[in-house]
């Protein structure tokens, strides 16, 4: 009861009361937001979903009938960019994290470009692609222009999430490799790739996000025909692009358009998981030893 | 003796090899990191088929010295090397571009924490017999075993070869990775501090398998443990730091050092002065 | 075996591919562009109010004066509810309900921009026409926008919060300071660099964005005169037209891309340059 007295009174007793209702309100504001936008999504879109969704054949403009199409699309055009961006995306890694050192010129010019490239708007990329892939190379409108323009916007992060990956690979493991007389590429094939096989994966998924998610760069590059496609140099439109057409074009397109948006941010989920998924393997991996 | 090489004459540093040996000489040994010097003008002569431990406190550049006789030091950007170093009688930072994986072979390395690849066993020690030709499975075999029988871990793993080497104990997981340094048969064994992260019992183990293995290879310990060189070293060399700059004071025979130190640095450090 | 040389080489040509890359998009965008800007001359771009493609008037004012508004008005709204946001999730919420707020920002940030254009065509649009026709405006495109790249702020904010060191919150206790004061005298001026970071990248984003402007915003060419008129942006104008746009009128929307390329490209070198300059002298 003594000391109780010697505490000196708080100074200036002024009240947080305000500013920290004002932390949790907006705090919380923001996260219900985001799960009611989520949730009204999944309400308008999950009865839309089914069977005949998935596998049938668009009619009436999409305002009916299935997606089957649309989806052959996607894959095309994500399939196809994503196996083109990797070898480019990991040889690039590679040589970022094994020949060249961090400090020097040639390491900042490469980032740096990449990091640039990264910031460019998507619809300029379509441009880009409308001028090179569809008329310079003579694609025309196709998914594989599509791919290409977008092997372009997904080779920086698949460079990003791969470089993170090799330069996590502890130096021991290469200390140890240059110890045993391993030559450089058979360090880089026998230890360090396999240790940076997480890091490596994730960036595949990355790329296979952002693929899926774009719209614009698509849009005069691969197309918007509602048709199945019968090969890569078909045009096709991919859901992304089938979101805005019935959103924007198709009037009553509303219902369709939220059953394609939540089978597209399912994909995305599923992705999302993946990447969860792979990076805790790789975290116990490195925590075991 | 001439253990240290001659001021006057730096040119005797490296004698001719006898017969049959691979020798180790450095001759004014340089190593900076940048614009910071590691290592000035080391030069000393590594009597083979012996225990030479490299004692000092820490920054006096034991470990950077252990690096450039393997060129290690290639791994670290802005690494630059002057001076000598004669591994037999191949100079090997010399104008001629020497391969350092052949240089490797010859010289083999254990480190400070037990770092075996996140493989099996078997593919740890598998992995550089096959990069350097061994295909024969018979052959891969008999070397894997015989390396593993030499480090003493045959009996304890002969039955779970293909269980990750991550799951073995830290004094296991060490001497696994002697093994694997051993399977290449080099002639030469450096270890950069290779007890320091292991209980007393897999120490001594390791300690004891040392001594077996100066019969036939030539061996470089770095070690911050004074009596661990005690116990095992047959020469010893003290590093100390100046200003930074790694130096070696003095080089001999191990009773000399310990009991008739020359250098009074030498004296001060072992008796716990310093 | 694959020598060290080769394989030097093989991934030096990958590398070069891919740092490429930056220079063929610029370069591409640029030869389709030059020949109508040295006609005409920036000028004519810039300065004009007309966009009337089949007169030869190519005015890119109202467009880039909207894009503008567009990119300010979503980075003003939700830079600080971002920022607020990334605190709460740090130091307010408990461990479990902060993890599943992360997650919830995670899968935010990476939902498609088409998505974020529907909600707002359907849900946003509706409540603005509610208060002042048509709805599709100016107001609409600032706040779907701001919606967008909300998450995008939090995620680079929140990041920079947990690599604080703990000792700055257990010294802050010590001294019997507030958690709100903590927060907002230590924590926050603490990772100004993050937030510069995650607005200017937002930024970026904000002013390169096609399908929610073109979605939300009404599509209409005029200098905006209130929040609740109709508009149109750079990229919806390129999105619209490119389809159908020939000769001089595709050279156009050439033109308006390259001003676009440079603004986000400027956007993010000073972005660095301020990091830079800050790890020098901050």
């Amino acid at each position: 009861m003594v000391e109780a007295a010697t505490i000196a009174p708080p100074l200036g007793a002024r009240s947080t009361l305000g500013i920290d209702t004002l932390v949790w309100g907006v705090g919380l504001a923001l996260l219900a937001l985001f799960g009611l936008l989520l949730a009204e999504m999944f309400a308008a879109g999950l009865p839309v979903l089914s069977l005949e969704f998935i596998t049938g054949e668009a009619s009436d403009a999409g305002r009916s009938g299935g997606i089957s199409a649309v989806l052959v699309s996607t894959l095309w055009v994500v399939a196809l960019a994503v196996g083109i961006a990797l070898p480019l995306a990991l040889g690039t890694a590679l040589y970022i994290s094994e020949y060249l050192g961090r400090g020097s010129t040639l390491y900042r010019l490469i980032h740096g470009s990449l990091d640039v490239l990264s910031a460019v708007p998507s619809v300029v990329f379509g441009l880009f692609g409308n001028a090179v892939f569809c008329e310079l190379l003579g694609l025309g409108y196709s998914l594989a222009a599509g791919a290409l323009t977008l092997v372009c916007m997904i080779v920086p992060v698949m460079v990003k999430a791969s470089v993170d990956g090799l330069t996590a690979v502890p130096t021991e493991l290469r200390a140890a490799g240059s110890a045993l007389a391993l030559s450089k590429p058979a360090l880089i094939g026998h230890i360090v790739l396999p240790a940076a096989l997480p890091g490596v994966a994730s960036g595949v998924l990355l790329g296979v996000a952002r693929a899926l998610a774009e719209t614009a760069a698509l849009l005069f590059t691969s197309g918007y025909v509602l048709r199945m496609p019968d090969s890569p140099l078909d045009s096709g439109r991919t859901l992304s692009i089938h979101i805005y057409d019935l959103a924007m074009n198709v009037a009553g397109g509303d219902r369709f358009a939220y059953g394609s948006a939540t089978v597209l941010v399912i994909l995305l989920l599923m992705i999302n998981g993946a990447i969860a998924l792979v990076s805790s393997y790789a975290h116990r991996r490195t925590t075991d030893s | 003796m001439g253990y240290l090489g001659d001021a006057m004459d730096q040119r005797q540093a490296c004698h001719e090899p006898a017969a049959g040996e691979i020798s180790l000489c450095t001759d004014q040994l340089c190593l900076s990191y940048g614009s910071k010097q590691a290592l000035e003008g080391v030069s000393l002569e590594i009597k083979p088929r012996a225990v030479t431990a490299i004692i000092g406190p820490s920054g006096s550049g034991k470990s950077s010295f252990l690096c450039c006789l393997n060129r290690l030091t290639d791994l670290t950007a802005g690494s630059a090397v002057s001076g000598q170093v004669k591994v037999g009688s191949t100079e090997i930072y010399g104008t001629q571009r020497h391969d350092p994986v052949q240089l490797r072979r010859q010289v083999g390395m254990v480190f400070q924490r037990a770092n075996p690849f996140p493989f099996s066993i078997w593919k740890n020690l598998a992995l550089p017999l096959r990069h350097h030709g061994v295909r024969d499975k018979q052959q891969l075999r008999q070397r894997i075993e015989s390396a593993l029988q030499r480090v003493g871990l045959w009996d304890e793993v002969s039955d779970r070869l293909n269980t990750p080497a991550g799951a073995l104990s830290g004094g296991q997981q060490q001497r696994l990775c002697i093994a694997r340094a051993l399977v290449l048969e080099p002639s030469i064994l450096l270890m950069d501090e290779p007890c320091s992260a292991l209980d007393p019992i897999s120490t001594q183990r390791i300690e004891r398998l040392i001594l077996e293995l100066k019969e036939r290879y030539t061996i470089v310990i770095v070690t911050h443990d004074l009596a661990q060189a005690r116990r095992i070293a047959d020469h010893v060399a003290l590093f100390w730091s100046f200003e930074g700059k790694g130096r070696l004071i003095e080089y001999g025979p191990a009773p000399q050092i310990f009991h008739h130190p020359t250098h009074e640095l030498t004296g001060a450090y072992l008796a716990g002065h310093i | 075996m694959v020598s060290d040389r080769l394989l030097h080489s093989l991934l030096a040509l990958f590398a070069a591919l891919a740092a490429g890359l930056l220079l063929l998009v610029v370069g591409f965008i640029a030869q389709e562009a030059l020949g109508l800007l040295q006609q005409l001359g920036v000028g004519a771009f810039l300065f004009h109010g007309e966009w009337q493609p089949y007169a030869g008037r190519f005015g890119l004012l109202p467009m880039l004066l909207t894009s503008l508004l567009l990119m300010l008005g979503a980075v003003a709204i939700a830079t600080p509810l971002a920022v607020v946001g990334a605190a709460c999730i740090n130091f307010y919420l408990g461990r479990h309900s902060a993890i599943l707020a992360r997650r919830l920002v995670e899968i935010a940030a990476g939902i498609p921009s088409v998505v974020y254009g529907l909600w707002g065509l359907t849900l946003l649009v509706p409540l603005l026409a509610a208060i002042k026709q048509p709805g599709a405006s100016l107001l609409a495109g600032m706040m779907v926008l701001a919606l967008m790249i909300l998450p995008t702020i939090v995620v680079v904010v929140d990041a920079g919060l947990r690599a604080l060191p703990t000792h700055y919150r257990e010294n802050a206790e010590a001294l019997a300071i507030r958690r709100s004061g903590f927060v907002f005298a230590i924590a926050l001026p603490a990772v100004r660099g993050s937030v510069i970071t995650g607005a200017t990248l937002a930024a970026a984003r904000a002013i390169g964005e096609t399908m929610v402007v073109m979605m939300v915003t009404g599509n209409l060419v005029q200098l905006p005169g209130s929040l609740f008129d109709p508009v149109r942006a750079l990229t919806a104008n390129i999105a619209l037209e490119m389809a159908y746009a020939m000769d001089e009128h595709r050279s156009a929307l050439y033109v308006s891309s390259l001003f676009l390329l440079l603004f986000a490209v400027a956007l993010v070198l000073t972005n660095q340059l301020l990091l830079g300059w800050r790890g020098r002298h901050g």
